[in-house]
C-alpha cells in the first residue's frame, strides 16, 4: 500500500492558479508554495516502526558448563534505520512548475503545476492561450521604464483628452492588432477554410508571433486616471506598459502604467485564484479538484454535436 | 582487499590490547578502494566493543587471527612513517572521511604499517596452529559471530544507527539525525561519542540546569557540539550567567531557546552584555529582561545589531528613550532584516502617515509582515476607515490592525466579511515608491528633521520663535487686505506663471477665490470694510496657490534649461 504521504502527493498533482501579490518575485512565490505543500505532505502520520529480530547468546555461564548446545534467545528490537528522525521526511523536494510568469511589478493570476502535471502545463502554454489584463494608467507623466516606479522624464498636460479621443485611439490600435493577427495566422485569406476558421473565432497565430492584442477596451476614464482591459497573446508585462505609453503618445500627451493585473490566464480566472492565506495543501487540493470538474463540464458541453467553440482550452 | 584486511587487522589487534573486554569483529566484504571518490560527509565506523554483545571464545579466535595477520604482514608490510595524531585524515583526495583514532594512533597510508610495530604486536614463537583453511567443528562454527556488514564509509547514519548505542539513544531523545548528517563532520563526531562517558554527563548537566526533556532533542539537533564541549567550560559559563543575576529558570529557558549559548566563552558573553547595556542605556534589570527574552542576542554577531541601531537612530529618527522603549517591548528589532525593517517603517510613516510617537506606542507594527500591513491598510482605505489618529473619532488601533487574525480583523475592525477582504486582495496593484524615502541622506540632523517634520502642517513657519510670530501677525494685519476678506494669494500680481498656476487650481478653490475677489471689489466700491468677526485671520490664511506656483516656476526653469542645450 502506498504510504499516506505518497497518497497526499498524488492528490496534489494537478494544475491550480494563485493570485500573486505585487512587489514579489515569482520565484519566491513558487518557493513558498513548495514549502507549504511539503509541510502538508509530510504532516501525514509516519507508518508503524519496523521491528527486527536480534539473536542474543546466552550468558557465558552456560558455555562454561561445557554444554555442546548453543542457546540463543530472540529479541524483537526496533529497526531505527527507517525511523523518520534518521531517514528524514518522505518528501524533501517536489517539482512545482510555473506557467506564464509575472514580473515583480505586476500582480494577478499565476498558474502552477505539481509533479506530473508540469507536462500538461507546457502543453497548455504551447497551445497559445490568450490572457486578460487590467491596466491602470495615469496621464501626464512619462518615465524611463513606462511605470510609475521609474524615473520621471517628462510631464505633459492632458486637459485636451476626452473619452471620445481615447476610444478612437484604442480602436485604431485594435484594428492594427487585428490585421497582425490575420497575417501571423499564416492562412490564405481567400480560401473557404479561412472563412470557416474566422467564423468560429479560431483564426489566430499558431507558431511564433510578436505580442498581439486580440481585444482592447476602455473600462474607466477619469483624467488623469484611466483603466484599460486587454486580451492578448504572447505578451510580456513590459510590453503592456509600453502600450500604455504609446496610447499617451498617440493622444499628444504622455501616460504611465500604474498597475498591471492579470485577470485570466487561459482557462484560469481570477475568481478561483488562491490568495496567500490559502496557499496550503488542503486548499490547493480543492482548487485542483474544482478545476478538473470545471474542465469536465466544459468538455461535456463542447462535445455536444455541432458546436465546438474551442476558445482557449486545448488541455485534457 | 589487502587494504581492508590490514585495516581490519590493525584495528582488532590494537583494540585487543587496549580493551580486554570482548572481541572486535570487523567487516570483511567491503573494499574501501571501490567506493566513489566523492564521498562527502562519509563516516568510517569506529568499532567499539560495546557494539557487540557476544564473545564466545576470546583467546582461541585471537590466536587464529594473530597468525593470519602475521602471514599477511610478512608478505605485504612496508615501512611507512607514522604521522601525527591528527583526527582527520585525507585518505582519498576530496573526501571527508575520518579514520578511527585508536590509542596506538598510527595512520594507515597506502595499506602500509610500521614493520616494527607489527612484529612486536605478535609473539613470533607462537605455535603455528590454525590456518584460515582449517576445518572447525560445528559447535565452534555456531558460536562464531558473524558481525553485521557495516560499511567502512557511508554518506548516511542510517547504516550505523542499529548498531550504535549512542545513535539509538539520540533517536529516542528526538534528535533529528537526518539533518545533522548533512553538516560536515558532525556524523563522524556523533559516531565517535561514547554514550556513557560523553553524552550522559552532559545530558545530566542540562537536566540539572532545568532544561526540559522534550527540549533536549531540539537542543542537540541544532547544536550537536554541546556534546563535545568540556563540562568545566559549560559549568563556568552557567556560573557566569548566574553571577550576572539571571535566575535559574531564565538561564534554563535561555539555553533551551538559544542552543549555541553555552558554546560561547564567558569573555564573549560578557562583552555582549556590556555592549547592550551601554548602547541601549538600559538598567541592568532591563538588559537582563531583553536578553532573557531574546537569548540569540548573546550568540550572533554584533555588527548586525550595530547597523540596526544606526538605522533606527539616523534613518528613522527615533530618539534615545523611544528606542529604549521599542527594544524592551520588541527585542527582535535588533536582529531584524534591515531591508524589511526600513520597508515597513517607510510604509507606515510615509504612506499611512503615522507619527513617531504612535509607532513607539505600538512597536509591534515593526515586527509584522509588510504584505499584511499593506493589504489591511488598503482595505481600510477603500472602506474609508483608515483613521489612525487617536484624537479623532473612529480611531483604529495599530495593535489591532497588525496582530488580529484575518477573520477577527474583518469582523471587528473593518466590519466586512472575510470574503470581501479576499475579493479586495485580488484587486491590489503595485503602489508607488515614496520619492521622499529614496532621496534620504545619511547625515544625522537633516534626516531626523526631515522625517520628523514630514507630518507637520505645511503651514508651519520656518522658525517657531514667539517674537517672530507676533511680528508676522502684526504685519499681516497692517497690510490690510484681510479687512476686505482676501487671502494673501488673492493679492498676488498676475504674470504668466501665476496665470498658469491659476489654470491648474481645482474648481472649488478657484470658485472661492473668485467669490472673495468679487466681494473685495464690491467693498472697495462702497468704501467699506468687513466687520472684525468676518475678516480673514492670520491663522486661517491658506497659501493655496503656492504649491501650484512653485511647480509652474520649476517647469519653466526646466524648459529654459533644456532649450539652452
Amino acid at each position: 500500500m502506498a504510504r499516506p504521504s505518497v497518497r497526499v502527493f498524488h492528490k496534489l498533482e494537478g494544475l491550480f492558479s494563485i493570485y500573486k501579490p505585487p512587489g514579489v518575485h515569482w520565484k519566491l512565490v513558487r518557493d513558498t508554495i513548495e514549502t507549504n505543500l511539503l509541510k502538508g505532505i509530510n504532516a501525514a502520520p509516519p507508518p508503524a516502526p519496523r521491528q527486527r529480530v536480534q539473536f542474543l547468546a546466552e550468558s557465558t555461564s552456560v558455555v562454561a558448563e561445557g554444554s555442546n548446545e548453543l542457546t540463543l534467545s530472540a529479541a524483537s528490537v526496533p529497526a531505527l534505520a527507517h525511523h523518520p528522525l534518521v531517514s528524514g521526511p518522505d518528501f524533501q523536494h517536489i517539482g512545482v512548475g510555473v506557467g506564464h510568469r509575472l514580473d515583480v511589478f505586476s500582480s494577478g493570476v499565476l498558474v502552477l503545476g505539481v509533479g506530473q502535471s508540469n507536462k500538461a502545463l507546457t502543453d497548455l502554454y504551447r497551445s497559445h492561450v490568450t490572457r486578460d489584463y487590467t491596466l491602470e494608467g495615469e496621464l501626464g507623466m512619462a518615465t524611463d521604464n513606462f511605470s510609475h516606479t521609474g524615473r520621471l522624464i517628462e510631464r505633459t498636460t492632458y486637459d485636451h483628452i476626452t473619452r471620445d479621443k481615447l476610444e478612437r485611439v484604442l480602436a485604431m490600435m485594435q484594428g492594427s492588432n487585428q490585421k497582425a493577427l490575420l497575417t501571423y495566422s499564416k492562412v490564405d485569406m481567400s480560401t473557404q477554410g479561412a472563412y470557416e476558421l474566422a467564423v468560429k473565432g479560431e483564426l489566430r497565430p499558431d507558431g511564433k508571433s510578436p505580442p498581439i492584442m486580440t481585444g482592447l477596451r476602455l473600462l474607466h476614464f477619469q483624467p488623469p486616471h484611466f483603466t484599460l482591459e486587454v486580451q492578448c497573446l504572447n505578451e510580456t508585462q513590459r510590453y503592456l506598459c509600453r502600450i500604455l505609453h504609446e496610447v499617451g503618445l498617440e493622444l499628444r500627451s504622455t501616460a504611465v502604467c500604474k498597475g498591471v493585473r492579470r485577470t485570466r490566464d487561459g482557462p484560469f480566472t481570477i475568481q478561483h485564484a488562491l490568495t496567500h492565506q490559502h496557499w496550503t495543501s488542503p486548499d490547493v487540493i480543492q482548487a485542483i479538484r474544482q478545476y478538473r470538474s470545471s474542465r469536465k463540464a466544459s468538455k461535456a458541453k463542447h462535445t455536444q454535436p455541432g458546436k465546438d467553440t474551442g476558445t482557449t482550452d486545448h488541455l485534457c | 582487499m589487502a587494504l581492508t584486511c590490514i585495516q581490519h587487522c590493525q584495528r582488532c589487534t590494537s583494540l585487543l590490547r587496549s580493551r580486554s573486554v570482548g572481541i572486535t569483529t570487523l567487516q570483511y566484504s567491503t573494499d574501501a578502494q571501490h567506493w566513489p571518490a566523492a564521498l562527502w560527509n562519509s563516516f568510517i565506523v569506529p568499532v567499539l566493543p560495546s557494539l557487540l554483545q557476544r564473545s564466545p571464545n576470546p583467546s582461541q579466535t585471537r590466536q587464529r587471527w594473530n597468525l593470519g595477520v602475521r602471514s599477511y604482514c610478512e608478505s605485504h608490510a612496508k615501512v611507512q612513517p607514522s604521522q601525527t595524531k591528527h583526527r582527520n585524515t585525507d585518505e582519498l583526495p576530496g573526501t571527508d572521511m575520518v579514520s578511527y583514532q585508536n590509542p596506538v594512533s598510527h595512520q594507515l597510508i597506502d595499506g602500509g604499517m610500521l614493520l616494527k610495530e607489527w612484529q612486536t604486536a605478535f609473539d613470533l614463537d607462537d605455535a603455528p596452529g590454525h590456518s584460515a583453511l582449517e576445518e572447525i567443528s560445528h559447535e565452534e562454527a555456531v558460536r562464531m559471530d558473524i558481525p553485521a556488514a557495516l560499511p567502512p564509509v557511508s554518506i548516511s547514519l542510517k547504516d550505523y544507527v542499529n548498531e550504535s548505542e549512542t545513535l539509538g539513544k539520540l533517536v529516542q531523545l528526538g534528535v533529528q539525525l537526518w539533518k545533522l548528517e548533512q553538516r560536515p563532520n558532525v556524523g563522524s563526531m556523533l559516531l565517535r561519542l561514547d554514550f556513557q562517558t560523553d553524552v550522559t554527563p552532559r545530558l545530566v548537566f542540562l537536566k540539572q540546569l532545568g532544561v526540559e526533556d522534550s527540549r533536549l532533542g531540539y537542543l542537540i539537533s541544532h547544536n550537536p557540539f554541546i556534546l563535545t564541549e568540556s563540562l568545566e567550560n559549560l559549568q563556568a559559563r552557567v556560573a557566569y550567567l548566574r553571577s550576572k543575576k539571571f535566575s535559574a529558570e531564565s538561564v534554563a529557558s535561555m539555553v533551551s531557546r538559544a542552543p549555541y549559548l553555552l558554546n560561547f566563552s564567558v569573555k564573549r558573553m560578557d562583552n555582549r552584555l556590556g555592549f547592550y547595556q551601554q548602547q541601549l542605556g538600559l538598567s541592568a534589570q532591563k538588559t537582563r529582561d531583553v536578553v532573557a527574552r531574546l537569548p540569540r542576542l548573546l550568540c550572533g554577531s554584533l555588527e548586525t545589531v550595530k547597523e540596526n541601531l544606526k538605522i533606527c537612530k539616523l534613518e528613522m529618527g527615533f530618539r534615545e528613550n523611544e528606542l529604549q522603549h521599542i527594544v524592551t517591548v520588541i527585542p527582535k528589532v535588533l536582529t531584524a532584516n534591515k531591508r524589511k525593517l526600513t520597508q515597513i517603517f517607510d510604509y507606515i510613516h510615509n504612506t499611512m502617515n503615522i507619527p513617531h510617537d504612535l509607532i513607539v506606542k505600538f512597536p509591534q507594527v515593526l515586527n509584522a509582515k509588510y504584505l499584511r500591513i499593506k493589504e489591511r491598510h488598503l482595505f481600510l482605505q477603500y472602506l474609508d476607515k483608515a483613521q489612525y489618529d487617536p484624537a479623532k473619532p473612529n480611531y483604529i488601533c495599530l495593535d489591532k490592525l497588525v496582530s488580529l487574525p484575518d477573520e477577527a480583523f474583518c469582523t471587528e475592525v473593518a466590519s466586512a466579511t472575510l470574503k470581501d477582504f479576499e475579493l479586495f486582495q485580488k484587486t491590489i496593484v503595485a503602489q508607488p515608491r515614496m520619492t521622499s524615502f529614496s532621496e534620504r541622506h545619511f547625515t544625522h540632523n537633516s534626516t531626523q528633521t526631515f522625517f520628523r517634520q514630514n507630518n507637520m502642517a505645511s503651514r508651519a513657519p520656518a522658525t517657531t520663535g514667539r517674537l517672530l510670530v507676533s511680528f508676522r501677525k502684526w504685519y499681516y494685519n497692517a497690510a490690510g487686505f484681510n479687512k476686505i476678506g482676501l487671502m494673501r494669494d488673492d493679492t498676488i500680481h498676475e504674470d504668466s506663471d501665476v496665470k498658469e498656476a491659476l489654470r491648474r487650481l481645482p474648481e472649488k478653490v478657484y470658485n472661492d477665490r473668485m467669490f472673495r475677489l468679487k466681494r473685495a471689489l464690491d467693498l472697495s466700491m462702497k468704501q467699506a470694510v468687513l466687520p472684525k468677526e468676518q475678516r480673514t485671520q492670520y491663522e486661517e490664511d491658506v497659501h493655496y496657490l503656492e504649491p501650484y506656483l512653485k511647480e509652474v516656476i520649476r517647469e519653466r526653469k526646466e524648459v529654459e534649461e533644456w532649450s539652452k542645450k
